[in-house]
């Protein structure tokens, strides 16, 4: 018995030590330490510059570039520190390395060390150097054969002690990608990997790859093509996910289930999303962001990126930003919105899981006439003839008791909130975009060229007003698109009653077709499309310009930071109602899906980040501040109609067949209201 | 021994009954159950509110001018093409049955409208028609690509005529007219009834060659036919309009099909 | 008067053959020369064509097969069966014939849903298996088979399907042919159900394809149109001696 017992604690003892011992020994042991930060939400405010140059370490430590730069007469901004500093989870920054003869293209963490990838003075190749944080040297590690003047690695990370870094390379740009789409282009990358360990580069073998980001448990994910199309891969000899995401900058793995965070690029929404790698449907966490190459890092449940857009404001750096992913994901089922294919703009997310599908006008009706449950939400615009039918034929779900709803829409302009109620006062809708179509114009310039522009211009005038710039010296600086300016026009009869057979349509036709006549071209302005940018860069030299304010942000609408003489005026209007036309993108639920709670969760969170926010025009309190255009454009809008279209098929062409000649103005008006007629009492 | 028979015949007449079973079955999930719901639907005000209003829909899509207009295109479509189908192609398969030898081979020729798809074909009938205003394009159309089958099918009725028949009339003295009288015709009258039904129902099939003729929802009003009433209502999620109308021509058509057997029947007195 | 009939013949078959040269011409023909640059397009550019092609292939066939299964013996049991109200079961049968796409597609898209077929193959075949079409034209063909040879194999077995196999069949067989190449024409042309009922681009068909040419690159109208018309018309062509041995029918009731 005494031999048994001892015989036990011998082996206890071993057992024990051997695991002491075999636990000194491993260095490549992580510290396996999480951090718990204090908001959900942190704005890296000491950091200036940062793209993609950080990395994060395990206890939170954000470690980016720190360089300082001087003004020097002639030569411009020339840099005159170069280093690395380490920022604390509350933004201060800690600890400065300097780099001396070395600069930094990437910097990744591991050990209390610092690997970095750039290049020194002097030397013509890409380098590996790490910096160690406790002594502050600096090793340098491998001399590559990659020439800096191809480029330098764009992103970088460590796994399995390894650095990974991903960079241009000749001899895999000489590669023809068997796959590229509009949305996706090989750029010529190759993967390098660099063990530590070993100090041994070599190149992996994946072809075509165009990205790399970290995973949650320090693994490596790729993103690559091959004729199949793109897709994801944690390894060079594992499983391939196949999955179109064109050509996204930065990503990171965050979960074991495959969820990533990235950032979309290629979308008109510039947002940061998370979804499934593989599956369709992605959350939208947060709006007007655009990250660039090493952009995002994901550590212990926060998601750090750098958000680099808007860098077209002169005064704006890109800015590092600490997002806890649990507070702006919401885990729910997905919400499948639907939308016939011309809605242009979709909603913000708001973190809830949402996949949009584009359907044909028979798959549409099909599914809201069969009362599918597989659907959600559908959006549209009242530009679609589809719209006024989901009102009238009850094919919603009222939102009177969704929260925040009513206060959101007491907030709109009432044309909104009442093209939002039906006849029986239910809502139903939720209205997110109001697009009202107007002319900007230089009142400065406009005078001196003694144009005259204005609120109560009539059709004739403008179209005598661009004859008079088209005369002028700056002939081609003004815009009006005739395309647009017709078709509001009619929308604007199609407004006043359901026949053309009217003098005020006689009158205008006949005007139309003699001085502004866009089909046969002999129209003395310029059909130019000038894009609001155009006509804000270049103020000194643009008259004025037709504009639709499809705004999904703040920042488009004011880009321009000296609005002087700017101004804003409606359309002519052409009918007795004197209100400016104007359509509304809006979401209306389906009554009969199968997931109404986690759709009305959304309802409430869409409707209260847009009061939040309020990025659109389509409340009437003015949030901008008091700037002449601004004003104008908030006149205009609480002085518009959203207007309910019928197809454009109904009337569209026998007007153009007009102003081509080939039929008379009675035969046309004959023609479409027949159709008109056809439409409305089938 | 009588028992035992009409026993066997029994089982036999059951056995016979029991063939029906899986078409019938299939026939009632895919094609009466939707059909019963059409009805149901055309008794309801809206899809979503389901108040039960009679026959106030019926009322409203037989006073509506477009479903009248739309119905009057369709029965002018089968009375006026149907009939120039048929002649056409009884005289077309006379000539294949009883005339020149190398004509025979060209049958094939007639089968191909009937595989062509439609949409190759419309532009080829747009750039043909591209002047042409009335109806005739669209009448042109539905005799092409239906003659194709009526020719096939009365060829080959007529070539099953056994030709001893004639002999044996011939040699009894009588005339070729009254050997067609006696014997062609009454043999081919089954299948010309049949090509005719066929043709009918195809004229309430002929839609997307049409639609895409126009390339709108609103054509002409000489070509605004049953299916268009109906599309257009679909896609204004305005179902009743299309269920009534499902109805009402339902009704017709087992009137026309009525009246048609009435006729075969007399005609066979 | 042979030669003027003659004459008149050959306008008549032009006229029929035109449009389908037509397309055969405009297929080759490619910005002023003839070319097989469309026929590049499609068949080397166009990967969606090759699924979607034995889609259509497959579809029709298994539709036209299954469809024989049940209406031989569906036709066979209206003919030889005694019931009452066998007249009004066939009308019925017409009528249902002769609805419009328009109307059944809602309560049978409603239908497939509540059964889970939509965006499966047999959400395509099954309504089609069932289609009253294949019951009439072979009832009308049935009625005409020699009830002897019937009445003789009942005397051998009692299974029907002996019956049917060795006595009715090998007289229908003709019209077995034409109602063959009918449903195949019929199913092989088929696109709003597609269209609607399936929402995965691989399971769709060659109509469809057609139908939605334009948004390919290059142009593939043409020379889809042309491999579409092959099919079914070799499908003829196989047949058409048999044809030629002629079929009649039955009177309609």
């Amino acid at each position: 018995m005494k031999k048994l017992i001892s015989n036990i604690l011998i082996f206890a003892l071993m057992s024990l030590s051997l695991c002491l011992l075999s636990s000194c020994s491993d260095e490549s042991v992580e510290e396996e330490m999480g951090f718990e930060a204090e908001s959900d939400f942190f704005q890296y405010d000491e950091i200036e510059w940062v793209f993609g140059r950080f990395d994060v370490g395990s206890d939170g430590t954000v470690y980016a570039e720190n360089t300082v730069k001087e003004y020097v007469e002639n030569e411009g901004n020339i840099t005159v520190y170069r280093g690395v500093a380490a920022y604390s989870l509350d933004g201060e920054l800690t600890e400065k390395y300097d780099l001396g003869d070395y600069f930094m293209s990437t910097v990744a963490y591991c050990n209390r060390k610092l690997y970095l990838t750039g290049g020194k003075d002097g030397s013509y190749n890409c380098l590996v150097f790490s910096i160690d944080l406790d002594t502050k040297e600096i090793t340098e590690l491998y001399e590559t054969d990659l020439s800096t003047s191809d480029g330098y690695p764009l992103c970088s990370l460590i796994s399995n002690d390894s650095l990974y870094f991903i960079v241009f390379d000749p001899v895999s740009a000489a590669e023809v990608c068997p796959y590229e789409s509009n949305t996706f282009q090989y750029s010529g990358l190759a993967v390098y990997c660099y063990d530590i360990k070993t100090g041994e580069l070599k190149k992996l073998n994946i072809d075509f790859p165009a990205v790399i980001g970290g995973t949650y448990d320090g693994g490596i994910c790729i993103y690559a093509a091959d004729e199949k199309g793109t897709y994801f891969t944690f390894g060079e000899n594992s499983e391939k996910i196949y999955s179109d995401m064109g050509n996204i900058r930065s990503f990171a793995v965050v979960s074991s289930k495959n969820d990533y965070v990235f950032s979309g690029i290629s979308s008109v929404n510039h947002t940061l999303n998370k979804a499934v790698i593989g599956e369709s449907g992605c959350s939208e966490l947060r709006p007007d962001v655009m990250c660039s190459y090493n952009g995002i890092k994901y550590k212990s449940g926060y998601t750090f990126y750098v958000n680099t857009y808007n860098v077209n404001d002169p005064n704006y750096t890109p800015v590092l930003y600490r997002m806890k992913n649990s507070a702006y994901a919401v885990e729910n089922k997905t919400i499948r919105a639907v939308s016939p294919t011309f809605a242009y703009d979709e909603p913000f997310g708001c973190g809830y899981k949402m996949n949009l599908t584009k359907l044909t006008d028979e798959e549409f009706a099909l599914k809201v006439l069969s009362q599918s449950p597989d659907y959600d939400i559908c959006v549209l615009s009242t530009r679609l003839n589809m719209s006024e039918n989901i009102r009238d034929k009850g094919t919603f779900y009222p939102l009177n008791e969704v929260e925040d709803v009513e206060e959101y829409l007491d907030k709109c302009f009432p044309s909104v909130k009442e093209a939002a109620l039906s006849e029986d006062g239910e809502i139903w809708m939720l209205p997110i975009e109001l697009d009202v179509d107007v002319l900007m114009y230089n009142e400065v310039l406009c005078e001196k060229y003694g144009i005259e522009f204005g609120k109560d211009m009539s059709f004739e005038q403008l179209i005598e007003n661009a004859e008079k710039a088209a005369k002028s010296e700056k002939s081609n600086c003004y815009a009006l698109q005739g395309y647009l300016l017709n078709t509001n026009m009619l929308l604007q009869f199609m407004r006043a009653g359901s026949s053309f057979d009217t003098d005020e349509f006689r009158s205008f036709a006949e005007f139309s077709k003699e001085r502004a006549n866009y089909i046969t071209e002999e129209y003395p302005f310029a059909n130019l499309f000038m894009s609001q940018d155009d006509f804000f860069e270049d103020k000194e030299n643009h008259l004025f310009t037709f504009s639709s304010f499809q705004t999904t942000s703040e920042m488009q609408l004011i880009p321009i930071s000296d609005p002087t003489g700017i101004r804003a005026c409606p359309l002519p209007s052409v009918t007795e109602d004197k209100r400016s036309v104007g359509s509304c993108l809006f979401i209306s639920v389906n009554p009969t899906s199968d997931n109404l709670d986690s759709v009305l969760g959304y309802i409430s969170a869409l409707a209260e980040y847009l009061t939040d926010n309020n990025p659109n025009i389509l409340f009437s309190e003015n949030k901008f501040g008091d700037i002449p255009y601004i004003n104008d454009l908030y006149e205009i809008y609480a002085n518009s109609s959203v207007s309910f279209n019928v197809s454009y098929e109904l009337y569209r062409q026998d007007y153009e067949n007009y102003l081509a000649g080939e039929v008379t103005l009675d035969e046309c008006i004959k023609e479409a209201d027949r159709k008109l007629a056809a439409y409305f009492n089938e | 021994m009588k028992k035992a028979k009409t026993k066997k015949g029994f089982r036999w007449n059951t056995k016979c009954k029991l063939c029906l079973v899986p078409s019938l079955l299939g026939t009632l999930v895919f094609f009466v159950v939707p059909f019963i719901r059409v009805i149901y639907y055309s008794l309801i005000d809206n899809q979503f509110k389901r108040n039960f209003v009679g026959l106030d829909n019926y009322i409203d899509t037989l006073t509506n001018d477009y479903f009248l207009l739309a119905l009057k295109n369709s029965l002018l479509l089968i009375v006026i093409c149907v009939p120039i189908v048929i002649i056409l192609s009884l005289a077309v398969s006379l000539v294949l049955s009883y005339g020149i030898r190398w004509v025979r081979k060209t049958r094939a020729a007639f089968v191909l409208p009937l595989v062509i798809p439609t949409a190759s074909i419309v532009l080829i009938w747009q750039s043909v028609f591209a002047q042409d205003t009335s109806v005739l394009p669209v009448y042109l159309l539905f005799i092409w690509k239906n003659t194709g089958i009526c020719i096939v099918l009365l060829t080959a009725a007529f070539t099953a005529i056994d030709p001893a028949l004639f002999e044996a009339a011939r040699l009894d003295g009588a005339s070729t007219f009254t050997l067609h009288k006696k014997i062609t015709i009454p043999i081919i009258m089954p299948t010309v009834f049949f090509v005719s039904l066929l043709t009918i129902v195809n004229s309430f099939k002929i839609f997307k060659e049409i639609y895409l003729y126009y390339g709108t929802n609103y054509p002409p009003d000489h070509s605004y036919t049953l299916q268009y009433y109906m599309n257009n209502n679909f896609l204004k999620l305005d179902y009743q309009s299309l269920a009534t109308s499902a109805v009402l021509t339902s009704i017709l058509v087992f009137g026309i099909v009525m009246a048609g057997m009435a006729l075969q029947r007399r005609y066979r007195q | 008067m042979k030669k003027l009939i003659g004459i008149i013949f050959a306008l008549l078959s032009a006229v029929f053959v035109l449009p389908v040269f037509a397309t055969v011409f405009l297929s080759f023909y490619s910005e002023g020369t003839l070319t097989l640059q469309e026929y590049k397009d499609l068949l080397f550019d166009c990967f969606v064509f090759y699924p979607m092609f034995w889609n259509s292939v497959l579809y029709a066939a298994a539709i036209t097969l299954a469809q024989l299964v049940v209406i031989i013996p569906c036709a066979f049991g209206f003919s030889q069966a005694k019931f009452k109200g066998k007249g009004v079961l066939f009308v019925f049968y017409i009528v249902l014939m002769m609805m419009p796409l328009q109307v059944t597609i809602l309560p049978n898209y409603i239908g497939l849903r509540d059964m889970g077929l939509i965006n499966t193959p047999w959400g395509i075949i099954l309504p089609m298996i069932f289609s009253p079409f294949g019951v009439v034209v072979m009832h009308q063909y049935m009625k005409n088979t020699d009830t002897s040879v019937i009445e003789a194999t009942r005397l051998e077995t009692s299974s029907i399907f002996r019956v049917i196999i060795t006595s009715v069949i090998p007289q229908l067989k003709v019209c077995i042919f034409a109602v063959v190449l009918f449903v195949f024409a019929d199913c092989w042309n088929m696109v709003e159900q597609p269209m609607l009922f399936l929402t995965d681009d691989s399971l769709k068909t060659l109509s469809v394809f057609i139908s939605n040419a334009q948004s390919y690159t290059g142009a593939v109208l043409f020379p889809a149109a042309v491999i579409f018309l092959m099919p079914v018309l070799f499908l003829y062509l196989f047949f058409s001696d048999s044809l030629e041995k002629g079929l009649t029918l039955g009177e309609l009731s």
